[in-house]
């Protein structure tokens, strides 16, 4: 076995590592949310995890990372601390806002996370603004930036798309197209035969639409784009088709809701394409395979998600007289 | 060099621009029109001459982005100076000022870094600025805590606030008048700073006091000169700062004078004057006469001149307002009804 090739089953490890993290945590989240304890409007991801993954699995120390609402996967797969999560869902101190942002509003620096919005396209400009920022401050880095397919109904997507289109900013934009902006599908949303590609390319991105649930895919484009845009290329802009499985907002499924704006041949479509699934295929292709390496990393994970959520149970509320601290820094 | 000198408003604001660029090349002026030969009234003209389009940079019409960019820029280390030509262009950037700017330190507890973007909101008035180029947004982002808000009156405090919202974490907008960018007063060289939080007692006086702010501090000094005619004794209060409100300065005021009436840019209802009189209420201070708020009139800002005339409030109407809250007859001399337009022939 040379050795890029075991680089190469090394790499897929992690991405199986880092997505199992993801589901996990989510679905502690799940689990947990009936208890009350985490007072948060929650938007889980499962399903949506390759994207997530296989973009940051290209990510260096020094680029930063933007997400939405939807944000624990980037979180998780920009670094960031998973125990700090968990708290700020418990509205704990020790959380990664301090309990004060809740699910939409997470953040950690040390890993290039640099926030996340509740207001769909809004920090897409602060995404570009860091790379405006890098740029003209001669610093190194990109700017990565998670968004929805709603996100691009909101001008300001293409106001920041076009300045930094214009000013060849080191920005990645990327997409999670999940056909949904909460129960709203493209009908009523995207005029027939437009792509979200086409308009980006018209105002000068580079443009890739692929397929969002298969990791290793996202994951070599991932390096291929950062390479580009390391070496000063067009910013990029990638449209990752994938889907939700749960509800918009909470820890349900639609149909235990007796929703019924996607159809079940829909929903079995996608969960069939299970990121996780799909990389577990390929693992048999690995000449050291063995069903004992995959256990070893489910059980690593299991008591990462464990401990995060026994650290956000045992951690102290915010003092009541912290409230009205840091309204301004001085 | 002499320590002080007379410039005007706009030279004062083009000063500390200058003075912040060669002491913080972290700085950027970013906005639509700032590197164009009128340079926002000039105040950004000599700092894109000297400096150059990486540090002063125009952009496309993007109030929003714009607004956004220059917070992420902030977040890996630039210092923004944002500027909107009107208050009324303010109103696409809501959104990141109001859910972005106010509440990213608050919100992430301090974890996320602060924002210490400078915005400058520019006020329109006279020349037919009409409905939508004249309007005066201190109360809508007074109300959302977070922001500092702050509308220097006279061309010393626009220099030294804005060098001081240049040492600032907080993001700052700063609401600056047009009609100010000719006022002249004494602006000491080189760098200094002036507070960013407190009311200043302009003039003191005994019997009545007028808070104002903006512009309408220049109007209520030159009505508290008329009124002095009359023997009477006006405090004449500077606000300079929406939010936070000093408000201990204007009841200790209040308390001496026992008469109040407040001078806004904006209108009343919902506004500054609204604030400042339930201040005195809540403290259930005995006032001599009814409290008085004076702004602008009660509908959009027409174009057409004779209405526009009457639209503001002026030291006219001031005189008036004093006058009558001292039971003293009158007839205002049609000498102090002064005309905005006067000089200026500039109406972008």
């Amino acid at each position: 076995v040379n050795s890029s090739e075991s680089n190469h089953w090394e790499k897929y490890f992690g991405l199986y590592q880092k997505m199992l993290e993801m589901r996990r945590f989510e679905e502690g989240v799940a689990d947990r949310y009936s208890e009350g304890k985490m007072r948060t409007p929650t938007h889980l991801g499962i399903g949506q995890e390759a994207v997530a993954a296989g973009v940051l699995s290209a990510k260096d120390e020094h680029d930063v990372v933007f997400s939405h609402h939807r944000c624990h996967n980037h979180y998780l797969g920009s670094g960031g601390d998973m125990n700090a999560l968990a708290a700020e869902l418990y509205g704990k101190s020790t959380g990664c806002s301090g309990g004060r942002g809740g699910s939409v509003h997470l953040v950690d620096r040390n890993a290039g996370f640099l926030g996340s919005s509740a207001i769909l396209g809004e920090s897409i400009a602060l995404a570009v603004g860091a790379a405006y920022g890098k740029r003209t401050l001669g610093k190194q880095g990109i700017s990565i930036v998670f968004f929805g397919d709603g996100a691009l109904e909101e001008g300001v997507a293409w106001e920041s798309m076009n300045f930094a289109a214009i000013h060849n900013l080191p920005v990645f934009f990327v997409c999670e197209n999940n056909l949904y902006s909460t129960e709203s599908d493209f009908s009523s949303r995207r005029a027939a035969n437009t792509s979200y590609c086409a308009r980006a390319a018209s105002l000068g991105l580079e443009t890739l639409s692929l397929d969002g649930n298969d990791s290793i895919s996202v994951s070599k484009k991932a390096d291929e784009i950062f390479r580009e845009i390391r070496i000063g290329s067009r910013p990029y802009f990638m449209e990752a088709l994938t889907y939700r499985w749960k509800e918009h907002v909470g820890p349900f499924y639609d149909h235990e809701m007796n929703r019924n704006y996607r159809s079940k041949e829909e929903f079995d479509y996608w969960t069939k394409k299970c990121p996780l699934e799909g990389l577990k295929k390929i693992f048999s292709a690995d000449p050291d395979f063995t069903d004992k390496k995959l256990q070893l990393i489910d059980n690593l994970v299991a008591k990462k998600v464990f401990d995060a959520f026994e650290f956000a149970e045992n951690s102290p509320y915010p003092l009541l007289s912290s409230g009205a601290h840091r309204v301004y820094s001085e | 060099m002499k320590d002080i000198n007379i410039i005007n408003y706009a030279s004062a604001i083009s000063d500390a621009i200058e003075i912040g660029l060669s002491t913080n090349s972290n700085i950027r002026v970013i906005g639509i029109g700032v590197n164009y030969s009128a340079g926002i009234f000039g105040t950004t003209r000599k700092a894109f001459l000297t400096y150059g389009e990486q540090f002063v940079v125009d952009t496309p019409a993007m109030e929003n982005a714009l607004t956004g960019i220059a917070a992420g820029a902030a977040l890996v280390g630039v210092r923004p100076i944002v500027t909107h030509a009107r208050n009324d262009f303010a109103f696409l950037a809501l959104d990141q000022l109001i859910n972005v700017y106010s509440k990213w330190q608050y919100m992430f507890d301090g974890k996320a870094g602060s924002l210490p973007v400078i915005t400058r909101l520019l006020v329109g008035r006279g020349w037919g600025q009409g409905a939508t180029h004249s309007q005066s947004i201190q109360s809508i982002l007074g109300h959302f805590p977070g922001l500092r808000v702050v509308m220097p009156a006279n061309p010393s405090d626009a220099k030294g606030m804005l060098l001081n919202a240049l040492l600032s974490k907080d993001p700052i907008v700063i609401i600056e008048h047009r009609n100010l960018y000719s006022l002249e007063g004494e602006v000491q060289n080189g760098h200094y700073t002036t507070p960013l939080e407190g009311a200043s007692v302009v003039i003191e006086g005994t019997d009545l006091t007028i808070v104002a702010v903006s512009i309408c501090v220049v109007e209520a000094l030159e009505a508290a000169k008329e009124i002095l005619k009359f023997g009477i004794n006006v405090e004449v209060v500077d606000l300079r700062s929406i939010q936070p409100l000093d408000s201990e300065t204007v009841l200790s005021s209040v308390t001496k004078t026992k008469r109040l009436i407040v001078i806004d840019t904006s209108w009343v209802q919902y506004g500054i004057s609204a604030e400042i009189l339930a201040l005195v209420a809540e403290r259930g201070m005995p006032l001599l006469s009814p409290p008085k708020r004076l702004g602008k009139a009660p509908h959009p800002a027409p174009v057409s001149k004779v209405l526009e005339d009457v639209f503001y409030p002026t030291s006219r109407t001031i005189i008036e307002s004093v006058l009558a809250m001292m039971s003293i007859e009158y007839r205002v001399e049609t000498t102090i009804a002064k005309d905005q337009e006067t000089g200026i022939f500039n109406p972008y």
